[in-house]
This record gives C-alpha cells, sequence and structure tokens, in this order.
C-alpha cells in the first residue's frame, strides 16, 4: 500500500481551475519530484494534499485512510523556512513535539539527539537571526522531521540558497534521508535537483496543472557532485526537457 | 568599539540642553525677564529641594493613579484585542468608536468624570484608563495582523489549535508592537494622572500644581514640572527595561547590529 495517494484532485478558485484530475502515488521510503514551472499548482496541490484545504474533488488517503481536508497529519515544510524569531533553534525545532503537547524537557531529548546529524550541534540556544540561510534550512527540516516522519511534503526547500550551499545541503539531505527510511514529495522547478534526489519525478504543466509524465530515476552508483556529468543524469534531463515542452 | 558610537548620540541632546539651562540662567541673572515671571533655575532647584518630603507625598499619590490605570488598560486591551481578533464583526463595530472616543479631549471629559464619579479615587483612575486604552489596544491589534499568514499555515499544518496559535505565536509576535504602544501609554498615564488631579482631590502632583499656582509660587510650580517629566522619563526607561527582558531574540540582534 502506497504510504500516500492521491485520487483525482481537483480545485478551483473563483471559477478558476488550478489543478485537476491529479493522482498520484508515493511509496514508503520514496522521495518523488513535482517537477514544473512556477505558478502551475504545485503549491495548491500541496495545500491539497497536507489538508489545509479541501479538494472541489477527489480525495487523498494516508496509508490507506482518508484525510482528505484533515490537516495535522503528514508535515510540510514551505518555502520559507519560517522560524519563529523569538524561539531559539531548538525550541523552534521542538514546536511540533510542544503543539502536540509533549513536555519541554522530553521535547528537548528527542530533537536533541538529532540536532547533530542536522549540523545544528552546538547552535540549540541561538536565535534564527544568528544563523546562515543554509542552517536555517536544516532547522526547518529538522522541525518538519519531527512533526512527522512518515510523510514529509518539501515545497523547493533549498530555493533560496546560493549553489554551493545547496549542493552540499542536497548531499546531506539525501544521506539523511536514506538512513531515516522517511517518504517525501519534493517541490522544484530545477531539474538537476530533481533529478539528483529523486526516485522518481513527476511532471506538471498545462493549464489547469495537471500531470503530463512521469519518470523513473536510476541512475547507477553513488549520487556525489560528479554525477551530474555522467551519461544517465544527461540522458533524464533531456527527456525531462522534452517532457515540459511538448 | 561597541560603546562609542553612542556615547556621542547620547552627547548631542545633553549639550544642548546644558545650552538651555544656561541660556535660562543668563535670562534671569541679566534681568532680561523678571523673577517672577521666571524664576532661575537656582530658585527652581531650591524650591525643589525644600519642598522635597511634599513632592515625594504626593507623586506617590499620582503614582498609584497612574498604576492602577495603566494597569487596568493592560489588561482591557488585551482582552478586546484577543476578542477582536478572533471575531470579525467585533472589530468592524468596536474598532471606529475607540477611534472616536480618540477625538474627545481629555480635558474636557475631566471636569464631567467628577461630576459622575466624585473627588476620590475613581475619576482619576477611569480617566487615566481612557487615555492609555487607545494606543495599547492599537498596538496589540496591529501586532496581531503583522503575524505572517504563512507561519499561522504552518501552525495549522501541524494541527495546531486557535488558542495555541493564539499563545505561541500572535502574542510572542505582537510584543514588539505591544510595548511601542506601552511607552506611549506610560507617558500618557502620569499626565493623565495629573490632569485629572487639577479638577479637586486630596492629593497628587497636579493637587499640589494648583496650589503652587494659586499661590504664585512659580519656583515651585517649575520644580512641579521638572519632577513630572522626570517620572515619565524614567517610568518609559523602565518599560525600555521591560521590554529587553522579555525580547531577549531582539536584545541579541541589536547587539550585532551595533558591532557590525
Amino acid at each position: 500500500m502506497s504510504v500516500l495517494q492521491a485520487e483525482g484532485l481537483c480545485k478551483s478558485y473563483d471559477g478558476r481551475c488550478v489543478v485537476q484530475d491529479i493522482s498520484l502515488a508515493l511509496e514508503r521510503g520514496e522521495l518523488v519530484s513535482l517537477l514544473g514551472v512556477s505558478g502551475i499548482g504545485k503549491t495548491t496541490l500541496f495545500n491539497l494534499l497536507s489538508g489545509l484545504e479541501c479538494p472541489d474533488s477527489g480525495r487523498v488517503l494516508l496509508e490507506g485512510e482518508d484525510v482528505t481536508g484533515r490537516s495535522g497529519r503528514v508535515s510540510y515544510m514551505q518555502q520559507k523556512d519560517l522560524l519563529l524569531p523569538f524561539r531559539t533553534v531548538l525550541d523552534n525545532v521542538c514546536l511540533p513535539l510542544r503543539l502536540a503537547g509533549a513536555a519541554k524537557r522530553e521535547a528537548h531529548r528527542r530533537a536533541g539527539e538529532l540536532m547533530e546529524e542536522f549540523g545544528l550541534g552546538g547552535s540549540e540556544r541561538r536565535y534564527p537571526s544568528e544563523l546562515s540561510g543554509g542552517m536555517r534550512q536544516r532547522a526547518a527540516l529538522l522541525r518538519a522531521y519531527l512533526f512527522s516522519e512518515r510523510v514529509m511534503l518539501l515545497d523547493e526547500p533549498f530555493s533560496a540558497l546560493d549553489a554551493i550551499t545547496k549542493s552540499s545541503l542536497h548531499r546531506w539531505f539525501q544521506s539523511v534521508r536514506k538512513k531515516h527510511g522517511t517518504s517525501s514529495i519534493f517541490i522544484t522547478h530545477d531539474i538537476d535537483e530533481a533529478i539528483f534526489l529523486s526516485d522518481r519525478v513527476y511532471i506538471m504543466s498545462g493549464a489547469p496543472g495537471r500531470i503530463t509524465a512521469e519518470l523513473q530515476i536510476e541512475l547507477p552508483g553513488e549520487r556525489d557532485e560528479d554525477i551530474s556529468m555522467s551519461d544517465a543524469f544527461i540522458h533524464y534531463k533531456k527527456q525531462i526537457l522534452q517532457e515540459i515542452r511538448s | 568599539m561597541k560603546k562609542s558610537p553612542s556615547i556621542i548620540s547620547e552627547l548631542y541632546p545633553l549639550s544642548f540642553l546644558a545650552l538651555l539651562l544656561l541660556l535660562w540662567w543668563l535670562a534671569c541673572a541679566l534681568g532680561l525677564i523678571p523673577a517672577f515671571m521666571l524664576p532661575s533655575p537656582g530658585r527652581v532647584l531650591a524650591a525643589f529641594i525644600g519642598d522635597f518630603p511634599l513632592l515625594m507625598q504626593n507623586a506617590a499619590v499620582s503614582l498609584t493613579e497612574s498604576a492602577i490605570g495603566l494597569s487596568t488598560s493592560i489588561a482591557a486591551a488585551f482582552f478586546l484585542a484577543v476578542a477582536m481578533d478572533r471575531f470579525a464583526f467585533l472589530r468592524r463595530a468596536v474598532y471606529p468608536v475607540i477611534v472616536l472616543t480618540q477625538t474627545v479631549p481629555t480635558i474636557a471629559v475631566a471636569p464631567l468624570l467628577v461630576l459622575w464619579l466624585g473627588y476620590g479615587l475613581l475619576p482619576k483612575i477611569t480617566l487615566i484608563f481612557i487615555t492609555c486604552f487607545f494606543p495599547l489596544v492599537v498596538s496589540i491589534l496591529s501586532g496581531f495582523a503583522a503575524v505572517d499568514p504563512d507561519t499561522v499555515r504552518l501552525f495549522q499544518s501541524m494541527g495546531a489549535s486557535r488558542r495555541q496559535i493564539l499563545w505561541q505565536l500572535k502574542l510572542p509576535s505582537s510584543l514588539e508592537s505591544f510595548f511601542s504602544g506601552l511607552r506611549v501609554s506610560t507617558a500618557y498615564s502620569i499626565v493623565g494622572a495629573v490632569v485629572a488631579e487639577w479638577l479637586g482631590g486630596n492629593g497628587g502632583l497636579g493637587v499640589y500644581m494648583t496650589r503652587v499656582r494659586k499661590a504664585y509660587a512659580f519656583d515651585k510650580m517649575f520644580a512641579v514640572i521638572f519632577l513630572i517629566s522626570g517620572i515619565s522619563l524614567l517610568a518609559m526607561w523602565l518599560v525600555s527595561l521591560l521590554q529587553r527582558g522579555a525580547m531577549p531574540w531582539k536584545h541579541r540582534q541589536d547587539t550585532r547590529a551595533i558591532l557590525k
């Protein structure tokens, strides 16, 4: 059974259809990218999947359970890190645990175990304004992870970073994801990023937005910085570009 | 590196103040203005020292009124702002009326309050309450409104309740705005107490002021004016201190900005 499944999702605002008949599935431990130009309805789709908004038709299943229009089930990381300026990094990361009613000490203990791995060791008592962009993004990722390790919806989490920070975060994210076996859907408009991180890519296009192609990504060997020069990588890139243009 | 700019920036107003004092002293010493109209700085200081115990006694009365008026105003402003944030219709109905109350001059309301509530503590506290209320409600509400809607969605996506969003997001986010309102209200609360006391009562700086005015003791009049502005400054400084304690993250940002 898929961890997360969408069936025939449609949503329109003021009579204008934004996403139409979207069906997709996320398998356990998988990372799936949603690739498409800006304004295609990717974020709307995430609002539907996370239950923040209710679709006009269709439904969302989380491990077989109908969760259409019910928020608080899957974790959702938006483009901006949205760290609270008035909380320390540790308290920011603990937010989902505290909202769920965990005691402060217990929340700190659980988050504390992961701080090092998320590259935040030693920054527990600092405020977000004192962190670099990459660290803020990692803190936001840890917060999303602590909310739910089952399914994470990531809306362009790395898009605001510079290219060097971005590529080092890609490699780090890849290893963390493999270790914890999280299942995630990843929105991006960066083709290289999509190929590098994903097991599968959904391509969204048209107005209203719909899924027009699905691509399994199988890259031989380790995914490191050299892989973007490999033949297989370039082959996928060409294929995706073709799909987007058609 | 850290201290020099702030010291220089404080030297400017201090030296300007010293210049004004010098001009005042000169005007009196050279006999340009007769002493019954403008007492010299020395005489004002002498009056201040001579009447010090009496001034403190009256200041205690005024400060008690201010403290009660201000704190009830904070509590009421808080509840009303939360209610108006929760129920949009309440905001639409009440907000314009609150703005309207601001157009009525305090000095015009004061005699009415005395007529209705007598010469005791109640009319003073009521007047302070009215003057402090508006800046507080407005500052808390604008703090709520400035919360990033994306952050609200983040809280919702984590299944946060309305109450959790209020306590853990909206209130801490609106602290900065609240404190700027509180600074204004604190100054108003002291002036409000004095104005209310002008119209009668048994004690307070306003009562003292009326008495020395009727006695044409203008040196004492000046002494009490300086005392009032001194108390206001002190109270506003205390609010800033409180803000630093309540918003440690802001304080650290400021330090970083100065170091840059």
